[in-house]
């Protein structure tokens, strides 16, 4: 039985010492293989997220950032790893759509506007807002909408009338009921996304006194579908590129297995 | 793969926003229609990779995290109380509303329910009632003998009878508001109904403060855009061929996955 196994130690033994003693893995390559695969089906996620998305008021797209991620081999070259570093809010301005709805509001400019959940505050740019049974004006979701103030902002049942200017001041026949905000951030990439169009941040809000409120009008969703659909048909090529690459790689092993035993055999 | 599911969100929410706009568009010849949008949201996240967790002993933080969305969802589907179109039909009980309020109905359970659909019939009683015969609340009786009905601006009913000169006030057209009129409960029949989210009516006549006025021989139409209609709908479809490519290049993967010797 010893005997046997002899040979095919052998070959072990001389793959991993080839290359002046500096030692290689047979399987590394599938394995590095197997992390790219692993990155295209995030990649994947995060695109078929954005798609679904396409028509959400206020949505912003988000990409991948891929690293790779040396490792050593036994004392040998390094061997790259590719490794998903993170997932990047792109807070471009979406294109403004008209609805003459009175509540609709779209913020052109940067920054996000603050509105009260029952985990403290959240900011959002989806401005599709509507009343409650109090008059307070809310988010689709059923959160209050704060004001510069950081104070619900209620519109009094006797009003017919709502105009909100450009620089959010929320008025009716009788004069400003409230001012919307809207608020910018040191560090934006760590600001989270929790859903129902909210982030989320411990950071505290600047005012940007430079965005512009646009009453009756709606920001639409900033995903590009051409892009990302591109990217889609890209992802599934190159997975079954990777795969054919993993194929091939088991071959070469074989192959290497096969003949290097052979010759040391014979 | 998560790709899969996140393409049957998107699937779901752009069938939901094709039947809101079919909804829309079969309502479009409808008197006092108001038109329902559709509106999504993101659903929930995965944290992969938390955001500002430390990633060193000297107290470096991930500056960006990972954040894996997991689809869309519908977060409303909402009427838009805009006004609709004034059509002079010159029929003395078509009553339109124009501004904020609503006729107020009682319905045969007694309970009330709301409308802008203001044309309105006599039963045999002389009692003014909607198409469907239900009545108009605060109940107006016009006499047998009436030549003319006269439904001013601030709701009054007058009614020139045979053999007389002057007008006689038969009564008041009142109005109802609420707070939030997109919380109403549509109940088919073009009528709506009170409910916790739309707050309680205020009743009150009509060019009275927060109230709109009324305009006789005239009906309010649906407040539907065909051209916008139109256009949400091309946009909804291709929205959803979109997922389906998603859906189909997700089963190309893993069936690549299977291929694997």
């Amino acid at each position: 039985m010893v005997s046997a196994f002899q040979p095919l130690l052998g070959v072990m033994g001389a793959l991993c010492h080839q290359r002046g003693n500096r030692g290689v893995r047979l399987d590394i390559s599938a394995l590095v293989l197997v992390s790219r695969q692993d990155a295209l089906q995030r990649q994947m996620d995060v695109a078929a997220n954005n798609i679904a998305n396409a028509t959400t008021v206020g949505f912003k797209q988000q990409q991948n950032i891929f690293q790779t991620y040396l490792a050593k081999s036994f004392g040998g070259d390094p061997v790259h790893y590719v490794i998903d570093k993170g997932t990047a809010i792109d807070f471009r301005n979406g294109p403004l759509t008209q609805t003459g709805n009175a509540l609709d509001v779209a913020v052109d400019g940067e920054g996000l506007m603050p509105v009260q959940t029952p985990q403290g505050v959240a900011y959002t740019r989806a401005g599709s807002f509507t009343l409650d049974d109090q008059g307070h004006i809310i988010t689709s979701a059923g959160y209050p909408v704060l004001s510069n103030g950081g104070a619900p902002i209620i519109v009094p049942t006797e009003a017919r009338h709502i105009t909100i200017t450009g620089n959010g001041s929320i008025r009716t026949e009788a004069g400003e009921i409230g001012r919307l905000g809207v608020v910018t951030f040191a560090r934006p990439q760590e600001v989270t996304l929790s859903g129902e169009g909210l982030y989320r941040t411990t950071q505290a809000g600047v005012a940007n006194e430079n965005a512009r409120f646009v009453q009756g009008a709606l920001e639409q969703s900033n995903v590009q579908p051409v892009v990302e659909l591109t990217r889609v048909m890209e992802v599934s090529r190159a997975y079954q590129q990777t795969a054919r690459l993993i194929d091939q790689d088991f071959e070469r092993q074989r192959n290497a297995i096969r003949a290097l035993g052979r010759t040391t055999a014979a | 793969m998560r790709a899969m599911a996140i393409g049957a969100t998107g699937m779901l929410a752009q069938q939901l926003n094709v039947e809101v706009i079919s909804n829309n568009i079969a309502n479009i010849g409808t008197s006092g229609f108001k038109r329902q949008r559709a509106e999504f949201q993101d659903l929930l996240y995965q944290n992969v990779r938390q955001v500002g967790a430390q990633s060193s002993d000297t107290g470096s933080i991930v500056p960006t995290g990972i954040q894996v969305g997991l689809g869309v969802k519908t977060a409303a589907v909402y009427r838009i109380s805009e006004q609709g179109n004034i059509n002079v039909t010159n029929n003395q009980l078509d009553l339109a509303i124009n501004g904020k309020g609503y006729f107020q109905i009682t319905m045969p359970d007694g309970t009330t329910a709301y409308t802008r659909a203001g044309s309105l019939q006599l039963d045999p009683s002389g009692q003014i009632v909607t198409a469907d015969g239900y009545v108009v609340n605060p109940a107006l009786t016009i006499p047998a003998d009436t030549l003319e009905i006269t439904v001013n601006p601030s709701g009054e009913v007058l009614a020139k009878q045979d053999g007389q000169t002057a007008l006689t006030n038969i009564g008041q057209i009142q109005l109802a508001t609420f707070p939030n009129e997109a919380g109403l409960e549509a109940i088919g029949d073009n009528l709506l109904r009170e409910t916790a989210a739309s707050g309680s009516a205020t009743t009150g006549n009509p060019q009275s403060a927060g109230f709109g006025k009324i305009i006789q021989g005239s009906l309010e139409n649906s407040n539907v855009n065909i051209v916008s209609e139109i256009s949400n709908l091309i946009t909804a479809q291709r929205a959803y061929e979109m997922n389906s490519r998603v859906i189909r290049a997700a089963d190309d993967m893993l069936s690549t996955l299977n291929q694997i010797r």
